[in-house]
């Protein structure tokens, strides 16, 4: 009962922003600024995404970003955390390693699509590629810091226990550098999905013509403005349920556990 | 024992070495105070004891592998005070219920019995000083080196983790090298008491403490000899 009553106050912020958001939206409606079909009414997005549904497109649609975009991130976490380690505990690595790294971190991974496009296809290797690309520098970037945070003391009491090599890393670096590890993974995640979508829209042909980013593609190219907000509104409740599902609940855990104080 | 013979050693391309020719020797059983001012090497002094700096001349002989216990217990924020102590017993070859059963023991000996799950941050500072000092006991360690782990707590906490020192040094034989800016903490607790200068730190005084345990702060014999060994501080410090 408690933790329904604590998911219903959480959730009352966040209602309440997005019913502000849907009456400014109608608002603009009403005031005919545009005709409707540049600006739809949230009645004819509904209506957009109540047609998706039916026509059996929506959780479709759905399931094929949500489980590339998942197993990426997976897969980008599996690199890029030995990776972020290395550089952080091997000063040889990190000297020509980091460097990279912040450099990759800057690009916008959506440059990479053209050139995954040609070397790959239109493929899912081409969106896994894209993924990592964007995630992997992010997650091990924020791994780094996390362990360059961590006080010398607590280096000094693993010495002093005689925790050495992955022991160390197991029982002492990893959750130790653990709040700036979880910050690294929820910007892995954004990169991922961001890329994701750049990925769809872009190569929405072959073997990735199926899903939220074929959504808009399928109303850009119909003129379909409703289709194409049905679109924005399913990448947005993706991305929040991961956040809201995954990450938020994991954040609380790990700072609660430490005594940090939880926003 | 404790034997340090002529160490000496520099950091970082600084010119005055940081200790110049220190030479101590601690006995089986001893237990020894270290003062001195900010800076003349006290901390660098027991990282050289305990191995985790190395002298560039001069000799260190420590008869166990000592452990550490800073101003900071540095416990492990994600575990609780037992697996904080568990921790430490990971290479005695023991199942993880007698890893549990051995630290439970221990903190129960420091006066921690019920506070077994909680974590550092549920403790206080003197709870989390005594699960450092439960955590150094499980490494079974013979040697502690301790860097001023009192110095954050309030004045009745010291006293009290004073006496629960005293009482774990004597019942567990151990041989303690205890570092403070506070001589009468250092005089209550050390059967001697050596006093370090800086620029470069070496050892220019020693102080041999016959008082008997328990030992009250306030007596006459401790404010005494706090008062002989603040004024040789001073002169150290200021010169006069």
């Amino acid at each position: 009962m408690s933790r329904l009553r604590s998911f219903a106050a959480a959730a009352k912020p966040f209602a309440l922003g997005m019913g502000a958001v849907v009456i400014v939206w109608q608002a603009i409606v009403w005031s005919k600024v545009k005709p409707t079909s540049q600006i739809p009414s949230p009645a004819m997005v509904a209506d957009a995404l109540g047609g998706l549904w039916s026509d059996g497109v929506l959780l479709s649609s759905v399931w094929n970003s949500l489980h590339r975009g998942v197993l990426g991130f997976l897969m980008s976490i599996l690199i890029a955390t030995p990776l972020g380690l290395a550089v952080a505990m091997v000063r040889g690595v990190r000297s020509f390693v980091r460097p990279v790294l912040s450099a990759l971190q800057q690009l916008p991974s959506v440059s990479w699509v053209p050139i995954s496009i040609v070397l790959f296809g239109t493929t899912s290797t081409t969106v896994y590629a894209i993924i990592l690309l964007g995630a992997v520098p992010s997650i091990a970037n924020s791994l780094v810091s996390g362990v360059d945070l961590i006080p010398p003391t607590q280096w000094r009491a693993a010495s002093m226990l005689g925790l050495g090599g992955l022991r160390s890393v197991r029982r002492v670096v990893l959750p130790a550098a653990m709040p700036g590890y979880l910050t690294g993974l929820e910007q892995g995640w954004a990169f991922a999905w961001r890329s994701l979508m750049a990925a769809e829209l872009i190569a929405s042909t072959g073997d990735l013509g199926s899903g939220l980013g074929n959504i808009l593609t399928v109303g850009r190219n119909s003129q379909d403005m409703s289709l194409m907000l049905a679109g924005v509104a399913l990448v947005l409740a993706c991305g929040l349920l991961v956040e809201k599902a995954g990450f938020s609940p994991l954040r609380r855990r790990v700072l609660s556990s430490r005594g940090l104080a939880v926003v | 024992m404790i034997s340090l013979s002529n160490i000496t050693i520099a950091f970082g391309g600084q010119s005055m070495p940081v200790l110049a020719g220190v030479s101590l020797a601690v006995e089986e059983g001893g237990f020894v105070s270290v003062v001195g001012a900010s800076g003349c090497g006290k901390s660098t002094l027991l990282n050289v004891i305990a191995g985790l700096e190395k002298p560039h001349a001069g000799s260190v002989n420590v008869e166990s592998r000592p452990s550490l216990i800073f101003q900071d217990p540095a416990l492990f924020a994600w575990l609780s005070a037992r697996d904080n102590v568990v921790l430490a017993l990971h290479d005695k070859g023991l199942r993880r219920a007698d890893q549990r059963n051995e630290a439970d023991r221990l903190l129960s000996l420091m006066g921690l019995a019920g506070e077994e799950n909680k974590r550092p941050h549920e403790l206080s500072g003197g709870m989390r000083q005594r699960v450092a000092m439960a955590r150094a006991i499980a490494r079974g360690s013979r040697v502690l080196l301790m860097d001023e782990p009192f110095s954050a707590l309030d004045a009745i906490t010291r006293d009290v983790l004073h006496d629960e020192l005293v009482t774990l040094w004597k019942e567990h034989g151990l041989t303690i090298v205890f570092v403070t800016h506070n001589v009468r903490e250092a005089v209550t607790l050390g059967q001697r008491v050596v006093l370090m200068a800086a620029r470069p730190g070496r050892v220019v005084a020693e102080w041999r403490i016959d008082e008997a345990y328990p030992r009250d702060p306030s007596s006459d014999y401790v404010h005494v000899v706090e008062r002989d060994i603040t004024g040789a501080l001073k002169k150290e410090v200021v010169g006069v």
